[in-house]
């Protein structure tokens, strides 16, 4: 059973990695932080008595199902929205290319020194196109590479199978490799 | 070149340096969200460390003074006790379903129970995560 002292420090371990991975599938940092904020609550209110070593794994299988929990909501608001709007409609066709996004030139910010304008060029490129990822495989991806689980652990959180993990991972790392690629970076050999 | 792993984990790596770089704002609400949850759990044992030591004395007391003028009732109350003991140690190692997945938690979540039954809701989810 953990003391609230585990709780404090496994939070503290994982609540930037929480957000972040939260705010690549909703697109909201408001809306990550409530979505993290309401997990941590659910994890000290009905998991607390689990052992500690079990908290990655419940912690990441709240995060989702609360992350979900968003999206059934947006559902059930967009299907009214629709219904009661005419002008609803326009909004979503503002379909953009990844790869145009991706290829914007960032080159505004002279003033930065060049290696850290680098870095966060890089950075963006990358989680720009861990944004556009299919959601379960950036949820593979993340899970795996990211929180270091192994197979079987990812495919506990995700609720799949281990072969599933696999295979989302592979195209993950493969969609994201391709998109690099077109920036510059080399691509892995596989 | 490198294999599929080693260059996933050299993203991954990257994505760590984003943690680093995140606003104070962000900073602040999640040690808020952190210390919130972690007081919550820190009231419950408070709360359950004290009932727990008010029940054990008067359930002392009052149970010295009813055995002593009911003796005679004893064996049974034991044999009673003993059935309810046997009772909750099997529910306790029966393997519990996932709460979450349970009617209650349905009935009770603030969202209609035809959202979580809603067969669209996955090709919905990966057609919209997609745009």
């Amino acid at each position: 059973m953990a003391t609230p002292q585990e709780l404090s420090d496994f939070l503290a371990q994982v609540e930037r990695r929480a957000f972040k991975q939260t705010a690549y599938a909703v697109r909201d940092d408001h809306v990550a932080l409530d979505i993290v904020q309401d997990s941590m609550m659910k994890l000290s209110e009905k998991y607390a008595d689990r052992p500690v070593t079990e908290y990655p794994m419940l912690f990441q299988r709240i995060l989702q199902n609360t992350t979900k929990d968003f999206w059934r909501r947006q559902k059930v608001r967009n299907l009214w929205t629709t219904l009661f709007s005419s002008f609803g409609s326009g909004q979503d066709d503002d379909e953009t290319d990844p790869l145009e996004i991706l290829g914007g030139d960032p080159d505004n910010d002279h003033d930065q020194p060049e290696a850290q304008l680098q870095r966060s060029q890089t950075l963006a490129i990358i989680e720009d196109a861990i944004k556009k990822l299919p959601a379960r495989q950036r949820e593979a991806f993340i899970l795996r590479y990211w929180e270091d689980m192994d197979v079987a652990e990812t495919a506990a959180s995700m609720g799949c199978s281990q072969g599933s993990v696999k295979t989302h991972c592979s195209r993950a790392v493969h969609t994201l490799a391709s998109i690099l690629e077109k920036h510059g970076f080399s691509k892995p050999g596989i | 070149m490198k294999t599929e792993q080693e260059y996933a984990k050299e993203i991954a790596n990257l994505l760590d340096d984003s943690t680093s770089q995140l606003d104070r704002k962000v900073l602040d609400r999640l040690y808020a969200a952190r210390m919130k949850a972690v007081g919550q759990l820190a009231a419950r044992r408070q709360t359950a460390a004290a009932s727990d030591a008010d029940g054990i004395g008067h359930v002392l007391r009052m149970s010295g003074d009813y055995m002593h003028q009911h003796r005679a009732i004893m064996p049974a109350v034991m044999i009673i006790g003993a059935a309810l003991m046997v009772f909750v140690i099997t529910q306790q190692l029966m393997p519990q379903p996932a709460v979450e997945q349970g009617d209650a938690f349905l009935l009770g979540s603030e969202l209609p129970p035809e959202a979580f039954v809603d067969k669209g809701f996955d090709a919905w989810l990966a057609h919209s995560s997609q745009r």
